[in-house]
């Protein structure tokens, strides 16, 4: 009940920063030069034809009135307007493409925590040691290689050498339909529909664009998690405990992980709104249809609904992912008090 | 223990599935084209910028008229087929006459013909389609009313059901040119009709996000977008049909996955292959590469109304100043030919007789002394424009800078994402820049129209000149061949003279296909028909 309320009151929240957020969105995209219509119309189109197309899109009208207009449409028709790279609606384009990032971006993380939580847990135990020194390297390296490096070099390697990894084709083989719409997800909508191939045909898709991210990924859960460990290994609570005799396991995972783990989430967190703002260059290399290249080419276009569309969508996802992030604190920490 | 059985099991069920998918795509004859971009618009009226939608549009609708395909051989003596743009044959219509003296043309459409949805063809329809186009205000309006040769869609009449007449300001033989392009494309009057609003009569807004119903040799099966197109063939086209059964355009952005793809055979074709993957693909016994002569040419335009380049003699230094061969050698690595004349070679009365600007420094800067820039002291700051991630541009212009460094023209190059090039473009405010242009008539009028006339709106150098007016002015529209034989020639000489751009190369046009691939027909809007083609 009391959870109830705090989500509900932080997800009240959203209005104010929608707002703020959208509002900053209208005034980059109108500051910086190029606009839409001049896409659209092309050079063909007469003088009287571009004004009317200007006047339907309201770029005539002053940014304080369009700004209004739309924020309207946004609240009473869930109209996001229609972008003008597709074509297409842009909450059907956001809708389209937003399971795509999430698949590939869920699936990043989760890879890149199964190994960084362990591995940086570890560094901190085992301070100094070989171990500790090659997940430094390796921290060190996620940081430091460039993505785009990495994704060419993993194809080149396990695609085009080794024929291991299927062709960067996107989310499925070309000649393969995609499974009944339920969630959006391919790998949990094959699954739903019990169609095996196809789920395994997902997944090895998934793969290399998803190491290719958690590689990245990894480096600042690894670093945060060593350091909060060693933090709390050498905290007050952990001395106590250890001279109280208790065993050294316990003390470990029960106290010590437990508290480090509060910094971890939050940056777990940070680290997957970030992807989930679109993940370009990945998605760039990996053919992937998501909304990383829809942004790149919505702003390369001008094309101010999508850009508009996108900030809203982003914003969301943050807001989200740090109210989890809050209610999970809360559970861990009980000094968190959800108020 | 019982996790390994079923993952043993999952292994199993997959690999039994993959061989059934084998089996059941190997009845079928399917064609992947790896494509650069998405759709941007379904409407014919109003495609602009995006090749996919062209594309599509051009395989899924059939026009009044096509040009005949004919054989042809490459300068390096491989055999391919392209268009004779001078012999316009029947499509919808089996065939068409003039009258009137050569100012109204009579079409036949075939009997029988229909629409994917069953919805008869007749002139009707046809007729119908061209009013939506001037009701609409779509770009082919621009197209058929070049010259004001049909300003309205009551140009276009019903005879009777099968036969529909167009009547054009006067005789003249580049409104059929106009009027074979997928921008004439006539959409189904009763999907137009059920998708009307009040707003809106020509459903504008309900085509720009659906392919209509078509009636060429494909339909549209599957658009995914953000990541493919899939067409597949009609059976029951009236032509014959189309040797695929399905082509499924596929989506990737990145030019090095391009190459990557087609060279393992996970895709069978690549559209936009950039020069400098030329020769790897050439080397590649897989592979099979069209290096074909267009009529396209890459050049510099300078804004004539913007100093430096209001002055005639400085276009000229800069004329002379462009390393012509290294630009060839350096950014199109052989795949081009010499441009040396604003109408290319391969376009009627295309003369190169009045060109004398190879390189040469010191004409140069000569030249620039005698503007009043000796040294090129005095001049103001000029900013060389050029596209954000358009490699050819962007080493164009690196090579261009250097060169006019040497004569004493110092030249900042201005990077402009997208949608700003494309705004000061088309405002005409740019003050020098790269680009190219590829006339998809194949006339030198219709040519020298969009780039050359001063009124023109793709004449983005304010080029300005009162002879090559009245001369585009009285010859655009006419059906006296030697007269525009001649004054064609005449503005070849004034514009070689004037100078307002510099002309670098024609680029050739490059498809790289899997050699099992066959029927590629090269047109000069460029895009793929894949009727012709086959895969074996």
């Amino acid at each position: 009940m009391r959870i109830a309320r705090y989500a509900t009151r932080r997800l009240a929240l959203l209005v104010p920063v929608l707002l703020g957020a959208t509002l900053v969105a209208f005034l980059l995209t109108r500051i910086v030069p190029g606009n839409p219509i001049d896409k659209v119309a092309g050079p063909y189109v007469s003088v009287e034809r571009r004004a009317q197309m200007k006047h339907e899109a309201r770029l005539d009208l002053p940014i304080a009135q369009q700004f209004v207009l739309y924020v309207a449409d946004v609240v009473t028709k869930g109209d996001l307007g229609v972008s003008y790279t597709t074509g297409q609606p842009v909450l059907n384009d956001l809708l389209q493409r937003f399971p795509a990032t999430f698949e590939l971006v869920t699936f990043g993380m989760v890879l890149a925590i199964l190994i960084a939580v362990p591995l940086g847990a570890v560094s901190a135990l085992r301070k100094d040691s070989l171990g500790d020194q090659v997940g430094r390297v390796l921290a060190v390296l996620g940081v430091s290689i460039p993505i785009f490096w990495l994704g060419l070099l993993l194809l080149y390697l396990f695609f085009f050498r080794l024929s291991w990894a299927p062709p960067p084709l996107g989310r499925l083989p070309p000649l393969t339909t995609s499974p009944p719409h339920v969630t959006g997800l391919f790998t949990v909508d094959a699954l739903l529909a019990g169609q095996w191939q196809t789920l395994g045909q997902a997944l090895a898709a998934l793969i290399l664009p998803a190491v290719t991210l958690a590689v990245t990924a990894m480096a600042p859960i690894t670093r945060i998690t060593r350091s909060s460990m060693i933090e709390a290994l050498e905290s007050e609570f952990v001395r106590a405990s250890t001279s109280l005799g208790l065993p050294w396991r316990t003390i470990v995972w029960r106290h010590a992980f437990r508290n480090a783990l509060i910094p971890v989430l939050t940056m777990i967190a940070a680290v997957y709104g970030f992807a989930l703002g679109g993940e370009v260059i990945v998605e760039y290399v990996f053919s992937w249809p998501g909304l990383g290249n829809y942004a790149l080419n919505a702003i390369l276009g001008s094309d101010f609904p999508a850009i508009q569309g996108m900030i809203l969508l982003v914003t969301t996802s943050y807001l989200v992912i740090y109210l989890l992030l809050d209610l999970s604190t809360a559970a861990i920490d009980p000094r968190v008090e959800l108020t | 223990m019982h996790h390994m059985r079923h993952l043993l099991r999952l292994t199993l069920v997959t690999a039994l599935g993959l061989l059934l998918g084998l089996a059941v795509s190997q009845g079928e004859k399917v064609l992947i084209v790896a494509v650069p971009g998405d759709i941007d618009t379904f409407d014919p009226g109003f495609t602009v910028g995006s090749k996919p939608s062209q594309t599509t549009i051009q395989n899924t609708f059939d026009q009044l008229t096509q040009y005949a395909v004919v054989n042809r051989t490459l300068p390096d003596g491989t055999p391919y087929q392209t268009v004779d743009t001078s012999q316009i044959l029947g499509m919808l219509a089996e065939s068409y006459e003039l009258a009137d003296g050569g100012s109204t043309v009579i079409f036949h459409v075939r009997p029988g013909l229909t629409y994917s949805d069953g919805t008869p063809i007749d002139a009707s329809a046809v007729v119908n389609g061209y009013r939506r186009i001037f009701g609409s205000g779509g770009i082919s309006v621009f197209l058929l009313s070049m010259g004001g040769a049909v300003t309205s869609g009551d140009a276009f009449q019903v005879i009777d059901n099968l036969t529909l007449s167009m009547r054009m300001s006067k005789a003249n033989n580049i409104t059929l040119l106009n009027n074979t392009m997928h921008n004439t494309s006539a959409l189904n009057p009763r999907e137009i009709e059920a998708h009307a609003t009040a707003d809106d009569p020509w459903a504008t807004g309900y085509f720009r996000q659906n392919l209509g119903i078509g009636n060429g040799p494909f339909v549209l099966e599957e658009y995914v977008p953000g990541d493919r197109i899939v067409l597949r063939a009609r059976d029951d086209y009236y032509g014959d049909r189309a040797k695929l059964d399905r082509v499924i355009m596929k989506i990737i952005s990145d030019p090095a996955q391009r190459e990557l793809l087609l060279r393992t055979g996970a895709v069978d074709m690549v559209d936009v292959i950039p020069f400098s993957a030329v020769s790897r693909f050439r080397s590649d016994p897989r592979v099979q590469l069209l290096s074909i002569p267009t009529t396209r040419t890459n050049h510099l335009i300078m804004n004539n109304a913007i100093a430096p380049f209001d002055n005639q003699l400085v276009r000229q230094a800069v004329n002379y100043a462009i390393p012509y061969d290294l630009l060839l050698s350096q950014v199109t690595f052989g795949n081009a030919r010499p441009a040396r004349s604003p109408v290319n070679e391969g376009m009627p009365s295309s003369d190169y007789s009045f060109w004398h600007y190879d390189t040469n420094p010191d004409r140069a800067r000569e030249l620039l002394a005698q503007a009043g820039f000796p040294g090129g002291q005095g001049l103001p700051a000029i900013k060389l424009s050029v596209r954000i991630g358009d490699e050819i541009d962007e080493r164009t212009a690196v090579i261009v800078q250097d060169a006019l460094a040497q004569v004493g023209m110092p030249v900042r190059i201005e990077r402009l994402a997208f949608a700003a090039f494309n705004q000061l473009q088309q405002a005409h405010q740019l003050q020098f820049f790269v680009d190219n242009w590829i006339s998809w008539v194949n006339d030198p009028f219709y040519h020298l129209f969009w780039n050359f006339y001063s009124r023109s709106p793709t004449n983005y150098g304010n080029f300005s000149n009162a002879r090559v007016d009245e001369l585009i002015d009285t010859l655009l529209l006419s059906d006296d061949a030697a007269a525009r034989d001649a004054g064609s020639r005449e503005i070849q000489q004034i514009v070689i003279e004037e100078a307002p751009w510099a002309l670098l190369y024609n680029p050739n046009f490059i498809v790289a296909m899997r050699k099992n691939v066959t029927g590629y027909v090269y047109y000069n809007d460029e895009l793929t028909r894949f009727v012709h083609m086959d895969k074996n």
